[in-house]
This record gives structure tokens, sequence and C-alpha cells, in this order.
């Protein structure tokens, strides 16, 4: 069981010990928003004070890095000093991928992973604690809330965190030394329990997982925000759906079932090699579409068919990107 | 109200000419469809040109002849909708919806000395008020035309421009960036003939209407010549509430719907294109 | 204005009777996946409005996210072009149970596209509405109606009028639309009592205590441009990921894309698609030249958009408070937040 009080101190404390000026923080803090919390850029080490962690932490920060590094590629205005990330196990895996994938570099990086044992959606906290609320805390494994009503409700987390925490491919360490671990126990232990992670591709024949798929996605909106949440996804402003479609014309921005289907298809297809399965697609999602659905089991996939895991190493390169004379077909 | 007209529909015209002006520029005279027969179209005003299946562009009209019943649109090959409309040829049918866009103040003009300042394609917009003055002779007192363009091959309009210079009251200076061996005429920036120790400065400027009260100027280019004309103008404090510009920017709907070409509180498609140089201070940065 | 009682327990007869009438019935119900949205719904029992506000926006009913605008067909003869549009257009449809911050926005939306140009398509959609608001006893701790000067108890711009109680609802027939349908209620219609004129304040009392903060906006009114150049803007693009939640969930948020596609070489439609400032696509230029080039701008660009740009040429906040924008947002970011550093940069 995590404290959360005492990962938040050890944190700060490690990050004060490490803090030049010139460098960039990038961790969490309470938003004004009750039920989430916001990412944090810190620039001063007065600011770092500011951090909090807790079970609200569920941005994948990792997103933000790709970005940044190309900020500074384009205003030729480098950082002065290093990048400092603080992830939760799952998201270390998205920088390490990032890494792999060459969209920042690990130079002027370093990674700060705090023990998590699970994370819980606003959605959740709410159903969890019966509706709105006017404030929340945590203390072991329960979420203490306040309502509109003023009315005190608590509640146990376990069995609400998200359903990649229950799930050890999803919560695990990636394979990298050089990084800094904050834990009281100083190792890392997967909290989860495994026996909740069957997919609808687990229990449907072909044609019923074909027909729920549908269903679930004829809600789309063609938003975008699952595709600009991800940090698997890089394009950026340069995504292949956005560009005029003079050259592709089957390709439109309607919320027609196979303009949907052509987009969500693209998408997986062209993370599958990279997403770490983190989950913020579906939490980003307006629409409430349970999109983990499809990337959790992808990310199998990936190691069914190749032996390969995302996140996993910052040096070797994903199968299905890359390619050597002579090698074996799959 | 489901009786009311739906301005998305773009009406047709066909292609009756077409003249290649430069490398770059080509003009299409289009016949007016019957739906927009009695339409009245101010000098500035832009249309909505559809090549359907690729997409819609805004457009300045150069020249409306309401007893042909003629458009006259000229347009630069830039993109991919400009490139395929490039390729359509005489008979051909081109969608068209307006006119759209505030035009120039025409009221507000009567009477003055307009300078016109083109740089290169902006001289195609500027045609509409060419066009007005030879329609409407004595309504300007005097018309000013000055036009830069980057080489000789760069030209547009050469026939007109000759015609230009001979009807009264109207001058035309025209020069190119850099020096060429077959040019006799004025080399530099169309900026020069805004400045006081230019030899072929600017007539109303400096001669016929030197305290500006009865001057009015209308610049059309690209957006480093419009940082360059503003900073001549500076010099000579010239009033930028009597300087007008054509702002160019990315439309879809061109009826103020869309949202892409609202700039702080204006709309281009429908308090522009045409903005007073004093209007264009009050725009966000980002403009 | 006359108001009656109207009890709960006599609603599906009158839901049979709009049903007969022709009229489809669109309220706040779950849907299969326990999802709160609005859908058309047959009983009073579908309905949810004891639940906050659906996060979808009730604009989607007068301009879906994707609408064909015309097709056409090249022939020898010419072009032939052919007015599309999706067949709830026509549909002759009641918003039933809006909150007043919704009704406002479908007002706002009516105001915006009946402007200059007006827009016939989302006319015809309206003209095919009718609003039953509702008074709201269930706000989101997002909410922020009253800071933008509507009250959770305000009928103006519904065609009926409702008042939840316990066991019946006030209703009122506010507008020929309105009572156009009355109708259907007439059955179910029961004189009001002596103190039902006190539901309203009750509701409205209870509603602003769970409010977490009322902002005097009032004081920035026709001033937020002077925050322009302030620096408390990067602490939000920052964070931002322009995923696009804020604008696609806001009731009030307008822009479309407008894209044609070629089907064969004779034939294609034209199709407009939500769209949204906070995409670098939105402003990018065919020369590669993009205006608002970073998140700053363009997240900016919104704020001064609904803040100030409308205040300038419409006379009206497009914001109505829902707090739509704060609930979705993934990252956290409060509009409510930005309005106060506002107020806090402008010394008011």
């Amino acid at each position: 069981m995590i404290n959360w009080s005492k990962i938040t101190e050890a944190t700060r404390h490690y990050l004060k010990s490490i803090f030049q000026p010139g460098d960039v923080i990038l961790s969490y803090t309470e938003s004004n928003t009750p039920g989430i919390m916001t990412p944090l850029v810190i620039r001063e080490a007065e600011a770092i004070d500011k951090i909090i962690l807790n079970p609200l932490c569920t941005q994948n920060l990792s997103v933000y890095l790709s970005e940044f590094f190309q900020q500074d590629i384009q205003s030729g205005n480098p950082a002065t000093g290093k990048w400092v990330v603080t992830v939760k196990p799952c998201d270390a895996r998205s920088v390490i991928q990032m890494i792999s994938d060459e969209q920042i570099t690990k130079d002027n990086l370093e990674m700060v992973v705090f023990d998590c044992d699970g994370t819980v959606t606003t959605k959740s906290l709410k159903n969890l604690l019966g509706g709105e609320i006017r404030s929340v805390k945590f203390e072991d494994h329960q979420a203490k809330g306040e309502t509109l009503a003023n009315k005190e409700v608590t509640a146990d987390l376990v069995g609400s965190y998200q359903a990649k925490c229950s799930d050890s491919a999803i919560c695990s360490l990636p394979d990298m030394h050089d990084y800094s671990f904050i834990s009281e126990s100083n190792r890392f232990v997967f909290h989860g329990s495994e026996k909740e992670n069957t997919l609808i591709q687990d229990t449907l024949s072909r044609e019923d997982c074909f027909q729920r798929i549908s269903e679930e996605l004829s809600k789309c909106i063609r938003c975008n925000a699952c595709r600009n949440v991800c940090p698997a996804c890089f394009c950026s402003d340069r995504c292949v759906m956005d560009k005029p479609k003079l050259a592709i014309p089957y390709i439109t921005k309607e919320i027609t079932l196979d303009q949907i289907f052509q987009y969500h298809l693209i998408r997986f297809y062209h993370v599958a090699p990279n997403c770490t399965a983190c989950g913020e697609c579906e939490r980003a999602c307006p629409q409430g579409i349970p999109l983990s659905i499809f990337y959790r089991y992808l990310h199998r996939l990936n190691k069914q068919l190749f032996g390969t895991e995302s996140g996993s190493s910052d040096s070797d390169k994903q199968k299905l990107l890359s390619y050597r004379f002579g090698e074996d077909l799959v | 109200m489901s009786n009311q007209p739906n301005h998305y529909l773009p009406s047709f015209g066909k292609i009756l000419e077409t003249k290649q002006e430069n490398s770059l520029i080509k003009s299409f005279l289009v016949s007016v469809p019957d739906t927009m027969q009695n339409m009245q179209v101010l000098p500035g005003q832009f249309f909505q040109l559809s090549l359907l299946g690729y997409g819609e562009i805004p457009i300045s009209l150069s020249e409306y002849n309401p007893e042909k019943k003629t458009y006259l649109f000229c347009i630069a090959n830039t993109g991919a909708i400009t490139s395929k409309i490039h390729q359509l040829s005489v008979g051909e049918e081109i969608g068209i919806r307006g006119p759209y866009g505030n035009g120039f103040p025409i009221a507000a003009l009567k009477g003055k000395n307009i300078i016109v300042v083109a740089g290169g394609i902006g001289l195609v917009p500027l045609r509409s008020i060419i066009h007005y003055s030879l329609t409407n002779p004595g309504y300007f007192a005097h018309l000013e035309i000055l036009f830069g363009a980057k080489s000789t091959s760069d030209f547009i309009y050469k026939e007109e421009i000759k015609q230009w210079r001979l009807k009264p009251d109207t001058t035309v200076k025209v020069t190119i960036d850099k020096a060429e061996k077959a040019w006799n005429g004025n080399v530099g920036f169309v900026t020069s003939f805004l400045q006081e120790n230019c030899a072929d400065h600017s007539e109303i400027l400096f001669s016929l209407d030197p305290s500006f009260e009865n001057t009015v100027i209308l610049v059309v280019g690209p957006p480093v010549m419009y940082k360059n004309v503003f900073r001549a103008l500076e010099k000579i404090e010239f009033p930028d509430k009597k300087v007008y510009l054509s702002l160019e920017n990315h439309m879809k709907c061109g009826i103020g719907k869309c949202g892409h070409c609202n700039c702080g509180e204006k709309y281009v498609c429908l308090d522009g294109p045409i903005f007073s140089w004093l209007e264009m201070k009050s725009l966000p940065k980002e403009y | 204005m006359d108001t009656n009682r109207i009890y709960k327990k006599d609603m599906n007869q009158v839901f049979s009777a709009l049903k007969k009438l022709g009229m489809a019935v669109i309220g706040q119900g779950f849907d299969e996946k326990q999802r709160l949205v609005f859908k058309e719904v047959n009983s009073f029992q579908e309905l949810a409005l004891q639940e906050i506000t659906p996060l979808q926006p009730v604009k989607s009913f007068l301009f879906p996210p994707t609408e064909t605008m015309f097709s056409y067909q090249k022939t020898e003869k010419g072009t032939r072009l052919t007015p599309e549009q999706e067949a709830g257009a026509s549909k002759k449809k009641i918003l039933f149970g809006l909150r007043p911050c919704d009704v406002h926005a479908i007002e706002y939306i009516q105001k915006f596209y009946n402007g200059n140009f007006p827009d016939q398509p989302i006319s015809h959609y309206i003209e095919n509405t009718i609003v039953v608001g509702i008074a709201c006893a269930t706000p989101s701790n997002a909410c922020f109606c009253t800071t933008m000067g509507i009250s959770p108890v305000s009928s103006s711009g519904a065609d009926i009028f409702l008042t939840p109680t316990d066991d019946f609802f006030l209703i009122e027939f506010l507008t020929e639309k309105g009572k156009s349908i009355q109708s259907a209620f007439a059955a179910s219609l029961k004189a009001s009592e002596a103190n039902d004129g006190n539901w309203k304040q009750k509701i409205e009392q209870s509603t602003i205590n769970s409010l977490l903060e009322k902002i005097n906006v009032e004081a920035i009114k026709g001033k937020v441009n002077q925050a322009y150049d302030k620096p408390f803007w990067k602490k939000y693009s920052d964070v931002c990921i322009a995923c696009g939640g804020c604008t696609f969930d806001c009731p009030t948020c307008t822009c479309f894309d407008v894209r044609d596609v070629m089907e064969s070489k004779s034939d294609g439609y034209r199709y407009r698609a939500w769209d949204s400032c906070s995409f670098a696509s939105f402003t990018l230029h065919a020369s590669g030249h993009n205006p608002r080039n970073t998140k700053l701008e363009r997240l900016r660009q919104r704020i001064m958009h609904k803040y100030h740009y409308t205040v300038a040429n419409m006379q009206t906040w497009s914001c109505t408070g829902c707090g739509r924008c704060i609930r979705v947002c993934p990252v956290g970011i409060n509009t409510r937040s930005i309005l106060k550093d506002i107020k806090e940069a402008l010394h008011e």
C-alpha cells in the first residue's frame, strides 16, 4: 500500500537535490477542478513544493516531452539545463519508447519514476463518492470527499482503479538503468490483480466482436482527442488525417461508420508498435468510448506475435518499425 | 424560414476566355450566372470560387462588366486547388458564391486623389478600383497607379497598363526589383515612389497634394511589402486612416460563420478584406 | 402567464400524446453503457433529469458533427447541385429538460447563425425544434452559470418551462411554439397551488449554494483584450494538449470546416464538420504560414473569442457557464481560473 504523502515528500526532496537553474521539471499539482490533477511545469526551485502526487495523477506526462523537445529544436534555443520528468511506472514505458523511436534523446533528460499502486479517473471517483464533489483527499486506500451539499463521503479505491493498473504487462518498470525510483521499499512491486485482464476479444466470436467494436466506435465524433493526447502519435501537426485530402479523397472527417473505422484503424496500425497502453485515449474521449479495449489488445498482440513489448528498451527497435537485411520474416 | 436562400450553394458560370498573364497568374473571364445578374459588386469584394470535388477558394474580383455580364478573375497558381483551376479550359463551369466582403469605401473616395500601390499580385484586386475609375470618369480627382513587380517576366495586365496610361487624370509608374538588360524604366521597390528623394516619386504625394488632405492610398501586396510601405508612410507622416489595404486570409465559408478568418473582433470575410491601416493596428499582433 | 402543475406519474400520457403529434422527444438519460447522454426517449422513465447535464453538447441536435451540404453531378448540360441535409433536420423534435445554460446556448447559436448571411440548414433544424427548459437543481462542480449572468432557474429562451419538485413539475407555456403542443399536456394539467410560486426561488437558492464560486466578470466585460500580453497564459498553454475537447463539447462553439469529396470524375459532395480553433490546422494558410503558430496563441484566441470578441460584436458572452470545458479537459485546465487570472491581471 502506497503512502502518497510520503511519496510526494520523497519526490520533492529528491528533485530539490538535483535541480539546477535552467532545468525544467514536469510533474503534477492540484488543479482548480476537484477530482483531477493538473501537470505542472517547474522552472524555479521554489515551485517544487507545489508538487502533489496522488491516485488522481492520471496524465501521461511523456506526451509533453516530444513537444517540448521539438520546440527546443525549432526555436534554436535549447533548454539550458536538463528536462526532468516525474512519471508512474506505466508512463515511464512511454518515455522509454519515445527514446527508442528517436523522438527525444536521453541526453539532458532525467526520468524520476515514483511508486504507484493505482490511479483512478475523475469519473470513477465521482461514481465512488456518489456524485459531484467540492474537494477530495486521499489517505491510504481511501478517498475522502466533500459533496456539493457539504456532506462528507468516504470510499475505498480498491477495485476502482483504471483497468491498466491490474495488467502487469503495462504496470512494470522498463528495462533501463539510469533513472531514479522513488518508493518506500526501494523496489518495484506489482500491486494489481491479474484476473481482471480479459478483453472483449477474448470472450466474443469474431463476428460478435466486430459488432461490439462497431457499436462502441459509432459514438465517435472525430474530435481527435484520442490522437492529440497520445504520446505514441507523434506526427502531431502533420497527421495524415488532417492534411487537405486532394490526393487522398477517401479520407474525410465525416462521422459515417466507414470513416470512423478508417480513422481508428489507421491509428491502431500506426501506434501498434509503440503504444504502451497508458489508457489516456480512453480517458480523454468526450464520448466515453472504451478505447483501451483496443490498445491493450494491440499491446498484447505485439508480445504474442513479435516477442517485443513497447516501452521495455530505449535502444531496441520495435519489430514493426525496423527491418534488417536477411532477418527471418515474421 | 426554410424558404430562406441557402448561402452555401454555389451558382455556376462558364469560362469564356482565359489568358496567361505571367508564369503564375492566369485570368479567367467567366459568365455571370443567371441568379447573380442583378447583384451589385463593389471594387475590392471577393467571390468564393468552387472547383467541385477539390474545394473552394476566395478570389478578389478584378472586373465586373454588367453589360457583357462577365466577371474577370485572376488566379495565382499557388496551391492544390488553384493548380487544378489553372487546368480548366474554355467552356468548363466554375462554382461562384458572392460577392462577399466590404469592398473599398467607394462613397468616401469620391473626388479624392487615389494612389494605388500594387506589389506584384496585389494589382489583381486593385484592378477593380482602376476599372471603376475608367467606367466612372471624373469620380476620382486623380488616379495614380504605382506598380512594382519582381521582374519583367512577372508583369501582368501589360495591355491594360498601356490603356491606363492614356486615360485623363491617370498616371502610371512601374518598377522592377532588379535591373535587367532590356529595361529602361524604374528599378527598385514600389515603396521608392513614396519617397521624396526618388526621381520618379509619387506626383500626388509630393506635387499635386503635398498636404495629403485630399489623398487616399490603396495598397495591396505581399506582407513584407506592407511593412515597407508603412515605414515609408510613417516617415512622411501620412495619416493612417487614409490608407486602405486588402488582407488575405485563410477562409472557408466566406460569410462569417465558420470562424476561420476571425482575427480579433473582425472577420476578414465580413469586415474586410479591405481594412484601413488604422483598423489593422487594432488587430491582434498575430496578424 | 399561467402556471400549472403536471404530475410525474402523468408524464407518460404526455409522451404518448407528443408521439401522436409526430414529435420525437429527446432528453438526458443513460445509454447501454451507463453513460449520461442526450437521447431519444419513449417514456418518462428513460429520462434521468435528476443527474447533472450530459457532457455531450446540445448543439449536436441543431448542427450535427458532420453534415453533407450538397451533392453534385457534372453533366453535359452543366453542373447539377442537390442540396442535402440529414433526415433529422426535418424531424419535429422536443428537447425536453434543458437547463438554462443549455437553453441560453441555443439562443446564442440561433443569434449567431442568423446574423449577416443566415445559415439556412441550421434554421431548418431550429424551426423543427421545441425547447422545454427545466430549472436546474443539480449542478456539477464545474458549473458557473451565475458567473455568466444566467440564473439556474431562468426560463428565457425556452418555449415551455418546467420547475421540478419531488412529485410534479410546474409548467409554463411561454411562446407560440410552446403553446402549439399544449394539447399534448392538456389532459394532465392540474391547477397550481398557493405556495407554488416559491419553488423556483428554493431551487435557485439551493443550486447557488452548491456552486463552487461566482466570479464578478462584469468588471472585465469589454476589457478582456487588455490581458492579451499578460504572462499567465503560458501556465495554461504549457499543459494544454490541444485535444479539442473543450471546443467540441462547448454548446456555443460554432466553428466548422468545409471539405469536398470526389466520388467519381463527375460526382461528389461537399460536407462541413465541427472544427476547433485549438487545432494548428485551423489558421494554416496554403502557403504554409500560420498566424497562430503556437498553442499559447490558440488557447488565448479561444478565450478572447468567447469573452471579448463576441461581446464586442454581438453584445453577449459566448459562454453560458455550463462547465463542460472544465469537465472534459483531460489535464485539468479550468476556465474559471483563466477568468480569475484575467481579472487579477487587469486589477479588477
